[in-house]
């Protein structure tokens, strides 16, 4: 009986650590969900034809677009952007996650419910701006108690852009964690395949 | 004895109440220091005549930092010249401990004290980046800032950081947060 317990236990938590490890936020993606990849890459780890109606269109500049789907389970919305990687050749990749579920969360713990100032103490070498409102890069949504706090990698900080460039961003009210969103500013493929 | 015990007190803490005024640190200046004022004014203030050695010499350059004291304590004065030639202040600099923000934030303050002083505003809390001779930034490890604004552009107070404490400030105008 002892053996069978002993057993069970390992196995619930060998799963919790693998979970936990699936919804873990870095600066470069949300658990095997990384910042860069392409769409066949994200397919592939998703199990799903992802339908990104801009990205076939070559007429009206229409570089980026976003899908809602599911990441183990939880509700994510993906960012994609047009990347050339040879004369009139593209594909989409990567450059953004938003995501507000309670299970994702930094290494250090950081996620829903999280105080501002935590984050600031955690992340205190790097560049962090607070900004009153929910600040996208489209428009800023106004109301109380609404901020926005981003973390900028170095790159980000000194818009290094021969580098990828990584933000992490926290939506608060009062103060709090509610969502978050990881983007990037990738290096152009095309200067890397010259290199 | 009672009646002239208190009335040195009122006449102390009018004093202090009149000091903390004359330094006090805003987005907009400290003092009576406004950004904006122009030459004239600040002179009046500063009860001393600024000699200029850039602006009005150098007809191309518009901008011009002179030393000066303000109530007793160093600044660092950010002079411009406008389009209409009225030389106005563009900036304050300072590293006093008697400057103070209304909720006390000055030399000594924390970064976090200055994050929770400042609830609603813009702020931008950054290491500072230096850059050797290869053009490659690099992140100090003692040395950072942190900007504070009421809006995207205006007015802003700049605290200047080392191992996570203020050791001076700025006050200035900031017209482009392009990043």
């Amino acid at each position: 009986m002892k053996k069978i317990c002993l057993l069970f236990f390992i196995v619930a938590a060998s799963c919790t650590a693998t979970q936990k490890k699936d919804h873990i936020i870095s600066m470069n993606g949300l658990g095997s969900l990384k910042l860069g990849m392409s769409q066949e890459e994200v397919e592939k780890l998703l199990n799903e034809k992802i339908l990104l109606p801009n990205s076939l269109d070559t007429i009206n500049s229409n570089y980026q677009d976003t899908a809602k789907l599911k990441y183990k389970n939880i509700d994510v919305q993906l960012e994609f952007d047009r990347s050339y990687f040879a004369p009139y050749k593209f594909r989409m990749r990567l450059i953004g996650i938003r995501a507000s579920s309670p299970l994702c969360k930094t290494a250090s713990g950081i996620g829903a419910g999280t105080d501002i100032l935590k984050i600031i103490a955690d992340y205190d070498s790097f560049h962090v701006k607070i900004q009153p409102g929910y600040v996208t890069y489209y428009e800023t949504e106004e109301g109380k108690g609404k901020s926005t706090l981003s973390v900028l990698d170095d790159a980000a900080s000194t818009m290094d852009y021969y580098s990828d460039a990584y933000t992490m961003v926290f939506y608060l009210l009062n103060k709090k964690v509610v969502s978050f969103e990881l983007k990037a500013k990738l290096k152009d493929e095309r200067a890397s395949a010259e290199e | 004895m009672k009646k002239i015990v208190s009335l040195l007190f009122i006449l102390f803490a009018t004093t202090v109440v009149a000091q903390n005024k004359d330094y006090l640190l805003s987005t907009d200046g400290i003092g009576v220091l406004k950004i904006g004022m122009p030459l004239a004014e600040l002179q009046k203030l500063l009860q001393t005549k600024i000699t200029l050695k850039v602006i009005d010499i150098d007809s191309v350059r518009l901008t011009e930092t002179v030393k000066a004291k303000y109530k007793g304590i160093d600044v660092e004065i950010n002079l411009y010249k406008r389009q209409d030639n009225i030389i106005i202040l563009d900036g304050i600099s300072s590293g006093s401990p008697l400057c103070k923000t209304k909720s006390g934030i000055g030399v000594g303050s924390t970064k976090l004290q200055i994050i929770a002083a400042y609830e609603g505003y813009h702020i931008d809390a950054t290491p500072v980046f230096e850059y050797g001779s290869d053009n490659k930034p690099k992140k100090n490890k003692t040395k950072s800032t942190v900007t504070v604004k009421e809006d995207v552009e205006g007015y802003a107070i700049i605290f200047n950081l080392l191992n996570n404490k203020v050791v001076s400030f700025d006050v200035l105008p900031i017209y482009d947060d392009e990043e």
